[in-house]
């Protein structure tokens, strides 16, 4: 049981790694080769990467409480000024804050 | 290229120096990456062989999290691929500065492709000089080994941690999609693509569960776009 779940892991990092390098590879020999893009298509490909990266989102906040709600709206407000990384801790430490008082 | 002729050491090592500034952002986000993959049921050597072949934290952390709830294998493999989707428009936009290279030079190049080396890189291609291959190398290649040297960090922490909750590692992944998406928000009609996205993805989440949503709002996502994009000539 526990090897062929390790075996599944292993096979998911390699296809995982497989999949990542064929869309560093893509762009250059095939996306530029097919210029001009209809613009339509471009807008929808660049679209891709947030349009999938918000749905990640989707669960915690359909799921979570007034603290996990109060985290978002945080790390929303620490995007405008804050640098990524330290926007990230800052919202987890509002996080901790809420739940240590009870939230 | 004769009359600009390059130095190729010092190009290398211009690469290295403008790669620093970015190590301290680069070091806490592989510990996240390493620490995630210990709570999500990763072993040392899976969590170092993913940061080896992967070289790409949003997709690592989108793999743990879908591998920790337990999705089938498709459906992480579909998010690994939309995730970093972003880099099939990164490499059409570097692989034309760093031409002409042989083949193995790009695909090494091309291998080491992430968001800070694409705008490092770009930067770079806009002096007369242009973009050489030890610039770009001195770069990337840094950022990798500091990469992996974070990952290992995040490893060795996340052995420490007993209960991810008592952290807030829960939360962690929701937060950082919500940030790297807020990192998006000046191009155009994002604002219209994040709501329709994360309605659609919110009503279908309500209505068949994990992980019909990713799709769905995915899809949404592109769909509006799609809908209500100008015909100008967008910089990709």
């Amino acid at each position: 049981m526990f090897e062929t779940l390790e075996a599944s892991l292993l096979l998911l990092i390699v296809i995982g790694a497989i999949v990542t390098l064929l869309n560093r590879l893509a762009g250059h020999y095939v996306l530029a080769r097919f210029e001009p893009i209809p613009y339509r298509v471009e807008a929808a490909l660049e679209a891709v990467p947030v349009a999938v990266m918000i749905t990640l989102v989707v669960p915690a906040t359909m799921d979570g409480g007034s603290a996990e709600w109060i985290c978002l709206a945080a790390a929303i407000l620490f995007s405008l000024r804050l640098p990524f990384v330290v926007a990230v801790f800052a919202a987890l430490g509002v996080l901790l804050a809420l739940r240590y008082f009870g939230l | 290229m004769t009359q600009l002729q390059v130095n190729r050491g010092k190009e290398f090592r211009d690469g290295v120096k403008d790669s620093l500034a970015f190590i301290l952002s680069v070091l806490p986000y592989g510990a996240i990456v390493g620490a995630l993959g210990v709570s999500n049921g990763g072993s040392p050597f899976e969590i170092m062989l993913q940061s080896t072949l992967f070289f790409a934290g949003a997709s690592q952390t989108v793999m743990w999290e879908l591998y920790g709830l337990g999705n089938p294998q498709w459906v992480i493999v579909l998010a690994i691929f939309a995730v970093n989707f972003r880099m099939v428009l990164y490499s059409a936009a570097i692989g034309r500065k760093l031409e002409p290279l042989s083949k193995p030079k790009m695909i090494s190049a091309l291998y080491i492709l992430q968001d800070i080396s694409l705008a490092t890189g770009l930067k770079r291609a806009e002096r007369p000089a242009g973009l050489s291959y030890e610039y770009y190398m001195g770069l990337g290649l840094v950022l990798y080994v500091v990469w992996l040297v974070a990952s290992a960090i995040g490893v060795i922490f996340g052995q420490l941690i007993e209960d991810p909750k008592s952290i807030g590692l829960d939360m962690l992944v929701p937060v950082y999609f919500l940030l790297l998406v807020m990192g998006f928000r000046g191009k155009s009609n994002m604002a219209l693509i994040f709501m329709v996205s994360a309605g659609v993805a919110g009503l279908v989440y309500l209505w068949l569960g994990s992980p019909y949503h990713i799709a769905a709002g995915g899809l949404a996502g592109m769909l509006i776009a799609a809908l209500v994009a100008k015909p100008e000539r967008m910089n990709v």
